[in-house]
């Protein structure tokens, strides 16, 4: 179980941020928009709060930048979105993803 | 009912403060103030503001000792490119400045005795040297009379 989540929480590790990235190359996302996105695409749904040290590391880093903006209803939105950094990152990762994918696939007979 | 939810928050907030006292200040003020956003903003847009919805946000958001893991984590990129520490030496300037200075003025008498103590080995190497030199010659001066005895007692033999 604990094996399970480990592993879960491994594979996650190095492909999170660029799942946040991808996100934010659609379209711009304040805060809650993002996580509830991330976390429910990946299965994280009681772990929201997790991704917000991610945010942080990734504004530290320059890949992701924050902007205000007023809100219809309710208090004012904080907005990420992705820099000309964050672009790079992405487009790099992409390439990198699908050649270890395939690499995995093969060793584990897992392509289709 | 407000109080009650409020209270659940700050309940919250404060675990999550507690839990991130391991993390830098700037950090673990940034996380806490990152999740009341989120819980502020959640509870707006959930359309009743009861004490439920606020269990469901808090919930979502999970165990604040594991958002603080996460953060442990994500410190270690940020720790190659860490800028401040660059601002907090000007504070230990000088005794920084002191300990280095002390530390050159140690190992610089280290080297002045280890040159002297070269040197002077080597001018003990050097003088006995001279010495079987000296002692060379006058050993066969010394076995000279030596022999002249042992020429004198074969001769008187």
């Amino acid at each position: 179980m604990s094996d399970e989540a480990a592993l879960t929480t491994a594979l996650r590790r190095g492909t999170i941020e660029y799942c946040v990235l991808a996100l934010l190359d659609k379209r711009e996302l304040y805060g809650v928009e993002l996580v509830q996105q991330l976390s429910a695409g990946l299965g994280m749904t009681t772990s929201e709060g997790t991704m917000y040290p991610l945010l942080s590391r990734l504004r530290r880093n320059g890949r992701i930048a924050t902007t205000w903006r007023e809100a219809p209803a309710g208090p004012p939105r904080r907005y990420y979105t992705l820099t000309p950094d964050g672009e790079a990152a992405l487009t790099h990762f992409r390439t990198e993803w699908v050649t270890f994918r395939g690499g995995v696939d093969r060793i584990l007979g897992t392509e289709k | 009912m407000m109080t009650e939810t409020d209270h659940l928050i700050a309940v919250y907030l404060a675990r999550v403060d507690q839990a991130a006292i391991r993390l830098p200040a700037a950090r673990r003020e940034e996380l806490v103030n990152d999740l009341r956003e989120h819980i502020e903003i959640a509870r707006s847009e959930s359309e009743v503001d009861s004490e439920a919805s606020i269990r469901t946000i808090l919930d979502r958001l999970g165990d604040p000792e594991s958002i603080v893991a996460a953060a442990d984590t994500q410190t270690d990129l940020p720790r190659v490119t860490v800028p401040p520490p660059v601002a907090a030496p000007p504070g230990r300037n000088p005794k920084t400045v002191w300990i280095i200075a002390g530390a050159l003025a140690v190992a610089g008498v280290v080297v002045l005795f280890c040159l002297f103590a070269a040197f002077a080995m080597n001018t003990e190497i050097s003088e006995p040297a001279p010495g079987p030199a000296m002692t060379a010659p006058a050993e066969p001066a010394v076995e000279l009379p030596a022999q002249e005895p042992t020429t004198t007692a074969p001769s008187g033999s």
